[in-house]
């Protein structure tokens, strides 16, 4: 491919509050203008829910992560690059306490999307219910939430190639799971539902900790990344009966900075799947604030790519 | 009369290797593969043994001759070490971090004492990276109660730089815009002075790193002469360090290796007013301009924004706080919903007629909000430049919004 100009192509949508369901981005603000070829190196989300705090009256809100609580389904032509994974199963962490609301998606090599072709992109918000409360992180609680999908490329004028590396995620990501209970990836889980070998590169590990309490009002409280190495839990990730870690430490397992585990060298045939399972620690209830219920959210997911013909 | 080739594609033409693009280096393939002679360190070699030495009689002699040098033996042990052996391995190049500060008064330029950041005389010295500090010590203003959420300095202090006449810069940079973004937290803090200052007295300081993608070979006893400037934003004088990292070098480096030199170059928008109106600002064909006569091999743009306040609990005093906090906070909506950086919008457009951002987009959106940049290599021919416009249609009553846009890579030139 012979690159020319860089490119950066972005869309912002809306999410509102209460809405379930995917809401797609507008595929025209999403493909190379002029009827251009191009060649994505990065795929980034950024949400934006906010107004300013004046730097005259700091006053940090509690902190909070909609990682596990946006999630987004990319199609790029006819290829199917992720489907409802959420963003934490997208994005490496570059900082658990800075990234905030901004995931990014570097891809190892550029996928060249042809003239006329575009991103398909959706997104969703998944609230959680623990105990039969419906809740997100308090601030996206009752607010809108913009979500913005930028696609950082390169125009792409001659020596158009044949075929072209295509992005693939899979994820395990169920919905809140109370503590002590079983994490058990399952069959729709990990798994490469296409009809070709996916190359894996690497793999994505966090988990979220949820907790209702009952103060008068119930209310619930969200723990972000929890990449505490003193919350034990000795997880097991395997393709068939090969480990790959075998009752490993989560959080060292998957890099405690980064949240990535080196997969590459691994080939997942199709229909083939990986398997994950870990034991929810168990959090000592706190006298002072009576919690009423402790969940978890897991997000492990692969990240992989093949060939594709354009 | 054939048509003209385009400037841009003078360049030899990228091809497909393994799957990775490369594109060929311009550079003459002789001067590509010159390479300084390497000479293998030859173990030392000792005399001959003495004519009348026998085979496992070592330990009968009294001494032993090498080259030259006689060392006294003791039932076959030498009494010391021969000064060949002593000899220390030199190593191809050592590290070597040089430093100067300045102190700069608002709107004045300045630039530290050069012999503080001069090569060594003798040896080649490569730089590696390029660390700045800015900070507004309390020493300076004392009572002055500053607010802690007063910064900026990134974006007062500009700094440019040549070499031996080159320009490794255009114009002056704001410091904060020459390297990646690692962490907004690590880029400032705040400290007390020795000697004690109150709680509330706190010295501000921010720092950044520019690691050279391109390293700069600077002659033996030349200097990469750094100029800063102080645009005035803040009123209050900023005491600026930079620091050069790199290594000596036994040996000097390639014609191919002094032939690529870093650059930058930056523009800084003028002040929108925060007023809800759709406010615009645009750079013009002198702002992001590659170097003079060459092309220029962009690597990357970094973009900030600033909102500037005045406030008024504090007394007369401006702040200028990078809106994106790094607080890994999502800052909820609160009053009127005010927003700032999160309705500022940024187009671009290069001089070759090629849109880079076709339509105004969140500002970060495109500049990624962590670290500042987003990643566009490319080929800007000479006499080429980009355009920039920013627009932002929040409401507030004291403040005003600054866009800074910086472009990164570098240049060829003559070694």
């Amino acid at each position: 491919m012979k690159f020319v100009f860089p490119l950066v192509l972005s869309d912002r949508i809306t999410l509102p509050s209460g809405v379930t369901g995917r809401i797609p981005f507008d595929v025209g603000q999403l493909q190379a203008p002029n009827n251009e070829a191009m060649a994505v190196h990065e795929i980034r989300f950024f949400c934006d829910l906010a107004a300013i705090v004046p730097p005259n009256n700091y006053n940090p809100p509690n902190t909070s992560d909609a990682g596990p609580f946006l999630r987004v389904s990319i199609r790029v032509g006819p290829y199917l690059i992720c489907d409802s994974v959420p963003m934490w199963g997208l994005s490496a962490s570059r900082d658990n306490t800075l990234e905030g609301a901004v995931w990014r998606f570097p891809l190892k090599r550029p996928l060249f999307v042809p003239p006329g072709m575009g991103f398909n992109v959706t997104a969703e918000r998944r609230p959680q219910t623990v105990l039969g409360v419906v809740a997100e992180p308090g601030v996206m609680l009752g607010n809108p939430v913009f979500l913005s999908c930028t696609l950082v490329g390169r125009v792409v004028t001659e020596d158009f190639p044949r075929t072209t590396p295509v992005p693939y995620v899979s994820v395990y990501a169920p919905d809140a799971l109370a503590q002590g209970t079983a994490l058990r990836s399952g069959q729709q889980d990990l798994v490469n539902q296409l009809d070709v070998p996916v190359d894996v590169l690497y793999g994505l590990g966090r988990i979220a900790h949820v907790r209702q309490q009952n103060r008068g009002t119930p209310t619930l409280l969200f723990d972000f990344d929890c990449s505490d190495i003193s919350l034990a839990m000795l997880s097991t990730l395997a393709w068939k009966t090969q480990a790959i870690f075998h009752d490993a430490e989560f959080h060292v397992a998957f890099d405690p900075c980064s949240r990535v585990v080196g997969l590459a060298g691994l080939t997942l045939p199709a229909g083939e799947r990986l398997s994950f399972q870990a034991n929810a620690p168990v959090l000592p209830a706190l006298a002072v604030l009576t919690p009423v219920a402790d969940a978890w959210m897991p997000v492990v997911s692969i990240v992989a790519d093949r060939k594709e013909n354009v | 009369m054939p048509p003209k080739k385009p400037l841009f594609l003078r360049r030899p033409a990228a091809r497909e290797v393994e799957g990775k693009t490369v594109v060929p280096n311009p550079i003459p393939q002789e001067e590509l593969r010159r390479r300084v002679p390497f000479e293998p360190m030859r173990p030392p070699q000792a005399d001959p043994p003495h004519a009348e030495m026998v085979p496992g009689q070592a330990a009968t002699l009294e001494e032993v001759t090498v080259q030259g040098e006689t060392v006294e033996m003791i039932e076959g042990v030498p009494q010391r070490i021969p000064a060949l052996f002593k000899k220390p391995v030199t190593p191809s190049s050592w590290p070597i971090h040089l430093t100067a500060q300045v102190l700069l008064n608002p709107t004045q330029n300045g630039a530290p004492n050069f012999q503080a950041l001069r090569a060594p005389q003798g040896s080649w010295m490569r730089i590696d990276e390029i660390k700045f500090s800015v900070a507004l010590l309390m020493s300076d203003y004392p009572g002055l109660v500053l607010s802690q959420m007063m910064l900026g300095f990134g974006a007062v202090v500009g700094a440019s730089f040549s070499l031996a006449g080159k320009q490794v810069t255009a114009g002056f940079v704001p410091v904060s815009m020459f390297g990646v973004s690692r962490k907004l937290s690590a880029e400032r803090g705040a400290f007390n002075e020795p000697g004690g200052s109150p709680a509330r007295e706190w010295s501000h300081v921010e720092e950044y790193c520019w690691p050279l993608s391109v390293p700069i070979y600077v002659p033996p006893g030349a200097v990469l002469e750094p100029v800063f400037e102080h645009r005035g934003f803040l009123d209050y004088a900023t005491h600026v360090t930079v620091s050069y990292s790199g290594v000596v070098l036994n040996d000097p480096p390639s014609i191919a290796e002094r032939s690529k030199l870093p650059f930058a170059s930056a523009w800084v928008s003028q002040a929108l007013t925060l007023d809800g109106g759709h406010n615009l600002a645009n750079s013009t064909e002198k702002d992001l301009v590659g170097p003079t006569g060459a092309d220029f091999n962009v690597e990357y743009l970094m973009g900030r924004v600033y909102v500037a306040c005045q406030t008024n609990t504090l007394g007369v005093v401006r702040t200028l706080a990078e809106n994106d906090f790094d607080t890994g906070h999502i800052l909820v909506a609160v009053g009127n919903g005010d927003v700032i950086s999160n309705q500022a919008e940024v187009r671009l457009r290069g001089s070759w007629g090629t849109a880079m951002v076709p339509d105004y987009k969140l500002f970060p959106a495109v500049f990624d909000r962590v670290s500042r940049q987003v990643l566009a290599p490319h080929v800007m021919p000479a006499a080429g430049y980009c355009l920039v416009g920013i627009r932002s249609n929040a409401t507030r009553a004291d403040a005003s919004l600054l866009a800074l846009v910086s472009m990164v890579g570098w240049q060829e030139v003559s070694p």
